[in-house]
């Protein structure tokens, strides 16, 4: 377990940093992170989108999933201001071990501390499916750094009960070249977390690496994905309003269009009048004031306005009252007879 | 009936409530106040009996849920026990074959719609691989109708509005993918419901209502900079104080909405906060949670207070800085309201007509009942609603006799007035006119009409003296004031009203020139004016009968600053100002005695029978109206004399509310006519409660008023009661027709205006018996 005063900000939010940092400079449009847990590396990389257009998250248990997902569901202003570029998000349960063709194509496939939870024979199935099958072309596998732990205080056996190893610097980079060779990445290792001064040597806290598919290696083909049954399960999606939709774009477009003519017309009028400020000179910009006092029903206020419709309307943003014109009165409607003296004090008994 | 009864009435009713994420929330449905129960003569019945039967449909839907359905509530505990929250619902939901797929878990309390053993030992797996035992004890079963049920379907009801796509803005969901855009001024509208579920009269019912937000696509920097070329550096402070505090915002990096209650001037997003334990810039701040970049560096930022308590009771957090820049407006500003444009264009979109109204909230029926994940949501808690509108039977009052062939369909009698002698006139013999020299024409002409509509009312009327002075020439002498304003500028009305409700006590009216300006007009206008002015001087419009002796004497409790119309034929109005965390009892004494000295002046007695109407009580304050307002109008009337006791009565008048009906008339599905009073059905068990539809309305569907009659020891019938109510709604002289609350309701609320818009002042007393305020 990471103490959290050792690294600040926390640990789990530099690794989340340094995603952001990567998408920032390679821009990739496809993202899939793998092992997304609560969804928060997803949260963050929805505000810090750039060129993301698709955002998957897929975890084998599905009960975390269903608990956060709400939160990556489009905020009020994102239908104010909709996006120039789409964005869908979607969240599968699913395992890394296990083929699924809709995973193929993405441009960065993410495993933030995800693999020390697979037995090691699962991280050979892992690496062919990501590698092999999914054929991303980045990945990025970050993992503690066994060298680090004696630093961790009051730390026994593996940082999490969960962990199935924990690998030294060698032992990962082993491991990511072997994969490097085998599929055609290249890698580059970095990490999270550095250590005090004295300990240097020991290397990063949490240990990345970065995985780059060769140029040269063609996708594979996709052709026969197709036919492939799906067996991740989808437990949510959300389509992002854009600018892309085109009756979303169009409905800004004429909005604003509207809204700058208006503002034009407006500034003219100011400009016309010039200084004029008096009152009775601006009220032919209110056409609808001046038909108002045809209404036989205007109310004369004491107000600020001098007419105002009854008070009694008050307009929210709900609709109300107004008044007139007659209908024929219903029987049960006639005031009652004259001669029905009534006196509910006797009444009462 | 004891004070101490009345403290007993909603006491002890602590029931547990389902924990909600976000930490506490108001009861906004007012439940468990048990005030019926206290009232003998309504614990058998309290409907009414007048007036013919009418046949309506209202906005409500009965929950259906299979027969012997009831909640169970389990208590979970974890041995060794556990710490956080979510580890304890993973824990417990590995067993999903024993507790279903329905259940709700707040960490703590369980939730289930069937039945498990008294005790029910189970055993989960940490990922850890440490065993941990978790014991499920059954601790209660749960009648449909309880109040954690009610809590609970209200809770899955919003949930099932989140699957629909709803976005939750403040208490309610709108529907952001059906937009209604007014490019001219940027507005948005999104169409949403307000909904409840609650226990009603017969059953347990869903009551859903249309409703609209009106959003701006523009952030208040965009805002704040508009506002800044339009009045200049200068004034600039001022108005923009003026325009924002009050509004609630929008963020752009998550869904909260906040108040805007200052700006801070002195802060701009450079400035830094404590996070953790190091200091970050705003600028900063954004720019990594959430990649938004702050181009305006010299913004200055607003404040909100924020009120709602932190998770688990914890007091609320500091205030709230937010960058204008990332805030988007909702609502209207005063401006927009008073903008005509705007208004007409806004009502256009959401005035709905009761058909409209009605095919809207069957659409939003039908698409609960189509969405596959909200149906299974709803099954799997074995729970439905009935896809059609209540039906139910009201009662249509028998019209008030007022004037000679009115016609109570319009309620409203402005045309028969005309022409008509008034109650009792006041003959105008000493007043005064003041108007600008420009407007010298139009005082002529408002001057010459006067005396032409005056005189069939049987108002005389002698040569205005025509001075510019307030100060030196409104004596003791002067009866009213008629103020010709050339502009409508507040600050010149402000003045006039404040120097004549203050300084020197004269009725005054006041009419800005443009009213004036149109001849065809001016004869409307001017009947209008002689009508107020003659009301202003203490004459009488029209008048109703009010079968109870003695004379009936009502008083209306408004909201803060108090007043009391009060009402034996002559009105009596008294305002106290009181400052902010100051008793309402010191206020409600003042105003109360002044009252009542006033009745004796006029009628050498006391009155036997004292009717409070309390407006102004929003949603979920009704608590604290029956525990703490209650006993202290009755302290304060004790206060008069020991042996003093009057027979009291408080209602509660809400025109806020949800509840909507509709009549069919001619096939047609329309307004209910005025003088609608429903007591049953959609009525509340607990409450000694009805609606009445008092108005007409041209134009979109009616919003009837619900009166809750919280304390009566007046015995009096509740159709004596509505009866009474609805005479009341008549005498609003301001408004020839009938208006949506009593009168006094409606003068306390026109006096509470003058004197916090414009006066800021107690006015003299020499007023009080007077409606100078109208």
């Amino acid at each position: 377990m990471e103490t959290p005063s050792l690294f600040s900000p926390p640990l789990y939010m530099q690794r989340h940093q340094f995603v952001v940092e990567f998408v920032k400079s390679c821009d990739p449009r496809k993202v899939m992170d793998l092992g997304c847990a609560d969804c928060s590396l997803l949260r963050k990389l929805k505000f810090h989108r750039h060129g993301i257009e698709v955002l998957v998250g897929v975890d084998i248990d599905c009960a975390a999933i269903r608990q956060r997902a709400h939160a990556l569901a489009p905020l009020s202003s994102d239908y104010l201001q909709p996006s120039p570029r789409p964005l869908t998000i979607e969240l599968y349960q699913g395992s890394v071990t296990e083929r699924e063709p809709y995973t193929r194509g993405f441009d960065l496939v993410t495993c933030i501390e995800l693999i020390e939870h697979l037995e090691l024979w699962e991280v050979e199935r892992f690496s062919d499916v990501v590698f092999g099958y999914m054929t991303p072309c980045a990945v990025i596998i970050s993992t503690p750094n066994a060298e680090f732990n004696p630093l961790l205080p009051d730390l026994k056996g593996f940082r999490h009960n969960d962990h199935k190893f924990e690998w030294t610097r060698t032992e990962f980079q082993t491991w990511a070249l072997g994969v490097c060779r085998q599929y055609g990445y290249s890698a580059d290792f970095t990490g999270v977390g550095e250590a005090p001064d004295p300990d240097r040597g020991v290397g990063f806290c949490s240990q990345i690496g970065v995985f780059r598919r060769h140029a040269d290696v063609s996708n594979a083909p996709m052709n026969n994905t197709l036919q492939e049954p799906t067996v991740y399960r989808l437990l949510y999606k959300v389509v992002y309003p854009s600018l892309c939709d085109n009756n979303i774009f169009q409905r800004i477009l004429v909005s604003e269009v509207l809204y700058m003519a208006e503002s034009l017309k407006r500034q003219w009028l100011v400009d016309k009048q010039g200084k004029q400020t008096d009152f009775t000179s601006r009220v032919h910009g209110l056409p609808s004031g001046e038909a108002l006092l045809d209404d036989s029903r205007v109310e004369l206020n004491a107000e600020r306005n001098a007419i105002m419709l009854p008070d009694e309307n008050e307009v929210e943003e709900e609709d109300e009252v107004e008044k007139d014109e007659c209908e024929e009165g219903e029987s049960a409607l006639r005031p009652m007879k004259d001669g029905a003296e009534e006196d509910w004090e006797t009444e009462l008994g | 009936m004891s004070a101490e009864a009345v403290l007993q009435i909603s006491a002890g009713f602590q029931q547990v409530k389902i924990g909600e994420r976000g930490g506490r929330r108001r009861d906004f449905h007012d439940a468990g106040v048990h005030t019926r129960q206290l009232m003998e003569h309504v614990k058998e019945s309290k409907t009414g009996v007048s007036g013919s039967s009418i046949e309506l449909r209202a906005n409500f839907m009965r929950l259906l849920s299979r027969p012997q359905w009831a909640l169970y509530q389990y208590h979970v505990d974890f041995k060794p026990p556990m710490e956080s929250r979510r580890l304890r619902s993973a824990l417990l939901f590995q067993h999903d074959e024993t507790l279903g797929k329905a259940r709700t878990f707040d960490g703590a309390l369980l939730f289930l719609p069937h039945r498990l053993h008294n005790t029910t030992v189970l055993c989960s797996e940490t990922r850890q691989g440490e065993r941990v035992q978790i014991t499920v004890t059954l601790t209660n079963e749960l009648p449909p109708s309880s109040p954690v049920c009610l809590q609970f379907y209200n809770i899955i009801f919003r949930r099932i509005l989140r699957m629909l796509n709803m976005q939750q803005i403040g208490r309610h969901y709108y529907n952001p993918d059906d937009p209604l855009n007014i490019p001219q001024h940027r507005l948005t509208i999104w169409p949403g419901f307000v909904t409840n579920i609650l226990q009603y009269e017969s059953s347990i019912m869903l009551c859903t209502d249309v409703s609209h937000k009106v959003l701006r696509s523009e952030t208040v920097l965009d805002f704040m900079s508009t506002l800044k070329q339009h009045c200049g550096d200068q004034r600039f402070p001022d108005a923009c104080t003026k325009e924002l505090v009050g509004l609630i915002v929008l963020t752009k990096y998550n869904n909260k909405t906040y108040r805007i209650d200052e700006i801070a001037w002195d802060h701009t997003p450079n400035n830094t906060f404590k996070r953790g334990d190091t200091m970050i810039s705003f600028k900063d701040y954004y720019k990594t949670q959430y990649g938004l970049e702050i181009t305006d560096g010299n913004q200055v930022l607003l404040v909100s207070h924020v009120r709602r308590m932190g998770p688990a009771g914890a007091p609320p957090p500091g205030p709230a800085l937010l960058v204008p820049e990332f805030c988007y407006l909702t609502g209207l500003t005063d401006k927009m309201r008073n903008d005509f444009n705007i208004m007409k264009d806004l009502a256009a979109h959401t005035r709905l007509t009761p058909e409209q109204r009605e095919s809207r909230l069957n659409r939003f029926i039908t698409n609960i009942s189509k969405n596959a994940e909200a149906q299974n949501e709803l099954s799997t808690w074995g729970l439905s609603f009935e896809n059609k509108l209540l039906s139910l039977t009201g009662r249509v009052l028998p019209a008030e006799r007022i004037i000679q062939g009115y016609n109570p369909w319009t309620a409203d009698w402005s045309k028969e007035m005309r022409g008509l002698p008034l109650i009792s006139s006041m003959p105008l013999e000493s007043w005064l006119m003041f108007y600008t020299r420009r407007n010298g024409d139009v005082a002529h002409a408002l001057l010459q009409t006067l005396n032409k509509v005056a005189g069939p009312m049987g108002i005389r009327m002698q040569r205005a003296s025509l001075l510019r002075a307030l100060q030196q020439n409104v004596g003791p002498g002067t009866q009213i004031v008629v103020v010709i304003l050339p502009t409508n500028r507040k600050d010149k009305y402000d003045c006039v009203k404040k120097y004549l409700c203050v300084d020197c006590p004269t009725p005054s009216q006041c009419v800005v020139s443009r009213t004036l300006s149109r001849p065809q007009a001016l004869m409307t206008v001017a009947t209008k004016i002689a009508l107020q002015m003659n009301c202003k001087m203490g004459g009488e419009l029209w008048s109703i009968e009010i079968p109870v002796r003695p004379l009936e004497d009502v008083l209306v409790l408004f909201r803060c600053n108090l007043c009391i119309s009060f009402c034996f034929y002559r009105w009596f109005s008294k305002c106290v100002l009181q400052s902010r965390g100051q008793e309402i009892i010191d206020g409600l004494k003042v105003a109360l005695k002044a009252a009542l000295k006033a009745y004796w002046k006029y009628n050498n007695c006391l009155p036997s029978r004292i009717i409070v109407y309390r407006d102004g009580v929003g949603d979920g304050m009704l608590q604290s109206v029956v525990n703490y307002e209650v006993p202290q109008i009755m302290q304060s009337i004790k206060t008069m004399g020991e042996d003093y006791a009057p027979k009291l009565t408080v209602v509660v008048v809400k025109k806020r509310i949800a509840s909507r009906f509709f009549a069919r008339i001619d096939g047609k599905l329309s307004n209910p006519p005025p003088g609608t009073v429903i007591d049953t059905e959609v009525t509340r068990p607990e409450w000694y409660d009805f609606f009445i539809v008092s108005q007409a309305v041209r134009m979109g569907s009616i919003c009837p008023t619900h009166y809750n009659v919280v304390f009566d020891s007046s015995g009096l019938k509740p159709d004596h009661m509505q009866r009474l109510t609805y005479k009341l709604c008549h005498m609003y002289y301001n408004w020839q027709g009938i208006v949506r609350v009593p009168a006094p309701c409606q003068y306390a609320h026109k006096l509470a205006f003058l004197v916090g818009q414009s006066i800021h002042k107690e006015p003299n007393i020499n007023l009080d018996d007077f409606l100078y305020y109208l």
